[in-house]
């Protein structure tokens, strides 16, 4: 009865790089260096992505992904320890792990934006953020305490129909998966979620911009987590994120660039 | 008049049997276990598919009926009584299920139970009664839809020795009195006896044989109905011996048998020949005499009727011979003791003819 | 002995720890803070209903699979037990897609009768329903197949017609075994979350069972979170002990 909530696990060994590897010049590794990089569930796809090419630039590097909740993860890194870098989706899981067990090379990396989407059909005619406030629009949300459900009620708020617009909620998700789900199924009229969670998404909804004056753009912070025991490498990983390489990544995946 | 021509599969073998009972009659299914006695009657009942073939009762053929429309009370074999329904509720239950109120079924249930099973608690559910009371409740409870045909299946067979002679007067008080034909299924051949009007011997699903008790008695024509009524019976090959005499060769010995009248001389297939018991004779050495049946045995059981015992030999044949206690205990008749048995030739009765219905 | 105790204590470990790490301090707040009276309500509700409709339904079934004699009955039987074998999210998703909105069967309710079930109490009783309905199947065709069939002769032979020797004679013999069930069922629906959360959604007062008000509760309140988990002990403990004891104690 556990949801299985936690991203999935994504190893890559450097068996997978062989070919990149050989054409590489350096001595082939003799020892592989394992490591944990804990990342929001939205960085999921681009993550992978990120990871399959940092893997073909560093192919002594086994990285391993855990994607989650920001808070999740952030509270799972206080516990057990484990991570060499976080990526998280909002500034204040960030600031936990600041508190304990401390992070180093903090730096933002990428924007989020919120989008509202609906099915292809529009069965409710959004064609605003204003006419979320419309009777009868089933609204689904990601539930307070989500980060992109907070971003969400801010955005509402901003534009003056919070209230209204929360009376239109028909559900409050998990996680922004689970929310976009509900609006591909059609049973939901709109929702709100990140803009990285529609690149992806081709037509299987429709997506209607929320003016800038009064959306939500949320920052993703990444660090090393002291204590890493393999920080050469998760400085390399932090780097490469930054890079123009990594960058041009986000930016395929829905994601803004930093400041 | 219940009338009844049916042939039921059961497993690999079909049973199958052509019979009636008399409006105020009573027929026995008398037969071993496994007979097909139970068979026909829940085939009559509806409770099995018949193969095909049809059941009359009263002119009207009740074949095609489901069972719950068929007009028939069955007390089953050990009761079969519901067990979480009281027995009051058990007494009810075909009234009610014929859709009568509950408080009239009660109350017509309450007045069989106090007719047929007095001081058995209405209220006490089936699983704390003895055998004898539960046999009770299953035969108020089969003349509580006031049936046509009542069907009396092993009454005695769970009932235990000391209750069985006061449940055999109900039960015979009860057949007689029931306004309708009576079928009753047992194994025991003194319950067939006692209280038919006429038997159907069953054997290997398959009647061997129909009539009055008396007629059976008289005439039986297989081993197992000789052995109901106490009878020896050979069956085998009739081989002329001398004049006038010949030997009867049956499965398990061979008897020396007196050539039967105005039948011509020559081995003759599928004989039937009888002895009763009381002209067995019983000696503690080998008997000098003019008897031209000497045969030794081992005892294998004796049983008391009476002055009488009836004594059960293993040998070649197998005999049972009906001897006075006074003899049993002169000759120290006892299980498993060698005994020598005799008896003329001219006490054993030959049945050349045979039936059709006979499978031996 | 050894392993019963290890068994035992593998239960009771967890339970235990909810009762050491509870909030006692604020037990009241969080209590009000994280709306455990709406949410017990709901999930009292949504789980008897669904208990109510897998045994009106169930029944039926059970009695198809024992008594029933067709091609494909143990292929039916396999698609019965499926939602105790998937995980209740692909449940979810397979309502979805059969009764959602857009869904195969949900498209024509929606359009023909107006009717959406996802979002709806209604929903997390279909959801719930779908998840625990097997083991009350489960556990009367068992009680059906080991019924000693010789009391429903008896009773056809008394006039019984076949409804009436159903409701008569056995239905309250299977009684046993279909409260048995039931109780399994309920229990099964009041911690069901996947199938829930997933078919139809998470709302406070309308859908939000204890078993999703639980999680929710973990991302704003882990305290709360604890709160609500005790709730739903002490409730499945308390009714399970008032019944259990009675339907496998002596009779």
């Amino acid at each position: 009865m556990i949801p299985i909530r936690r991203g999935v696990i994504l190893p890559f060994i450097a068996v997978l790089g062989v070919s990149c590897s050989s054409s590489s010049s350096t001595s082939p590794a003799t020892t592989s260096t394992p490591l944990f990089v804990f990342a929001a569930s939205s960085l999921t796809k681009a993550f992978t992505q990120i990871g399959q090419d940092f893997h073909t630039a560093h192919p002594n590097v086994t990285v391993t992904f855990d994607f989650g909740s920001s808070t999740d993860l952030a509270s799972q890194i206080q516990s057990e320890g484990t991570a060499d870098v976080f990526a998280s989706a909002s500034g204040t899981a960030m600031d936990t792990l600041q508190s304990a067990p401390g992070v180093t090379d903090r730096t933002s990396f990428a924007t989020n934006r919120l989008v509202i989407i609906t099915p292809p059909d529009n069965p409710a005619g959004i064609a605003s953020i204003d006419d979320l406030a419309g009777s009868d629009v089933k609204l689904v949300l990601a539930a307070e305490g989500v980060p992109v459900g907070d971003y969400a009620r801010q955005a509402l708020k901003s534009a003056g129909i919070l209230a209204q617009a929360t009376a239109n909620v028909v559900s409050n998700e998990d996680d922004d998966a689970s929310v976009v789900a509900k609006v591909t199924a059609g049973d939901a009229d709109a929702a709100i979620v990140y803009t990285s969670d529609v690149a992806s998404s081709g037509s299987s909804v429709r997506s209607v911009a929320i003016p800038s004056a009064v959306n939500v753009v949320a920052t993703y912070p990444i660090a090393v987590v002291t204590g890493s025991t393999h920080t050469d490498a998760a400085t390399a990983f932090l780097d490469y994120v930054v890079e123009p390489a990594g960058q041009a990544t986000l930016k395929d995946f829905g994601f803004g660039p930093a400041g | 008049m219940l009338e009844a021509a049916i042939e039921v599969p059961r497993g690999d073998v079909t049973v199958a049997a052509a019979f009636s009972a008399g409006h105020d009659e009573t027929v026995a299914l008398l037969g071993p276990n496994g007979a097909g006695k139970t068979t026909i009657v829940e085939a009559i009942a509806g409770l099995v598919p018949t193969a095909s073939g049809t059941i009359v009762l009263d002119d009207e053929p009740i074949h095609d009926l489901p069972p719950e429309r068929r007009p028939i009370g069955i007390a089953f074999q050990d009761g079969v009584l519901f067990p979480h329904l009281s027995v009051l509720e058990n007494v009810a239950f075909p009234v009610r299920a014929r859709g009568a109120r509950p408080r009239a079924a009660r109350a017509h249930a309450l007045e069989l139970l106090g007719r047929l099973a007095p001081g058995i608690d209405p209220g006490a559910k089936p699983g704390t009664l003895s055998g004898g009371a539960r046999q009770r409740v299953a035969l108020a409870r089969a003349l509580a839809g006031t049936p046509r045909v009542l069907i009396l299946d092993e009454p005695l067979s769970a009932v235990d020795v000391s209750a069985r002679a006061e449940l055999r007067a109900l039960l015979r008080r009860t057949l007689g009195s029931f306004d309708g034909p009576r079928l009753l299924v047992t194994h025991d051949p003194v319950e067939a006896m006692t209280l038919a009007d006429r038997v159907v011997v069953l054997e290997g699903g398959r009647i061997t044989q129909t009539g009055t008790p008396e007629e059976i008695r008289d005439a039986p024509r297989t081993r197992y109905a000789a052995d109901l009524v106490g009878m020896n019976l050979f069956v085998g090959r009739l081989m002329p011996l001398e004049a006038g005499v010949g030997v009867l060769e049956a499965a398990d010995g061979v008897v020396t048998v007196p050539w039967p009248e105005g039948v011509a001389v020559e081995p003759i297939d599928d004989v039937l020949a009888t002895l009763a018991p009381a002209d067995v004779a019983l000696h503690a050495a080998r008997p000098e005499g003019s008897a031209r049946n000497v045969i030794q045995g081992v005892v294998e059981e004796v049983a008391i009727l009476g002055d009488r015992a009836r004594v059960r030999l293993s040998g070649s044949p197998r005999l049972v011979a009906e001897i006075t206690t006074g003899s049993v205990a002169r000759m120290a008749i006892r299980t498993g003791g060698a005994v020598w048995a005799s008896f003329k030739a001219v006490e054993i009765h030959l049945m050349v003819e045979r039936g059709p219905t006979d499978t031996l | 002995m050894a392993l019963a105790s290890f068994g035992a204590a593998s239960v009771l470990l967890p339970v235990v720890a909810l009762f050491v790490r509870a909030p006692w301090s604020r037990l009241g707040g969080a209590l009000s803070g994280v709306g455990a009276s709406t949410a017990l309500r709901l999930s009292i509700e949504v789980s008897l209903a669904a208990t109510a409709i897998s045994v009106v339904v169930g029944v039926p079934l059970a009695w198809v699979l024992a008594r029933g004699e067709f091609p494909g009955r143990n292929l039916l039987r396999a698609v019965v037990v499926l939602p105790i074998v998937l995980p209740p999210v692909v449940g979810g998703v397979g309502l979805l897609v059969a009764l959602g909105r857009s869904g195969v069967v949900g498209r024509w309710l929606h359009d023909a009768l107006g009717l959406q079930l996802t979002f709806t109490t209604a929903g997390a009783v279909v959801a719930t329903t779908f998840v625990s309905m097997p083991l009350v199947v489960l556990a009367t065709e068992a009680g059906l197949r080991g019924l000693d069939r010789r009391h429903e002769r008896a009773a056809a032979a008394m006039g019984g017609s076949p409804w009436y020797v159903f409701r008569r004679v056995t239905l309250p013999m299977v009684a046993p075994q279909l409260a048995a069930g039931a109780v399994l069922t309920w229990a099964r629906a009041l911690g069901e979350f996947g199938a829930t959360i997933t078919f139809a959604g998470n709302l406070a007062g309308r859908t939000q069972t204890m078993p999703l008000a639980i999680y929710q509760a973990r991302q704003v309140d882990p305290g709360g979170a604890i709160v609500l988990s005790l709730i739903l002990v002490l409730v499945s403990v308390s009714v399970l002990v008032a019944l259990g004891g009675r339907l496998t104690g002596p009779r």
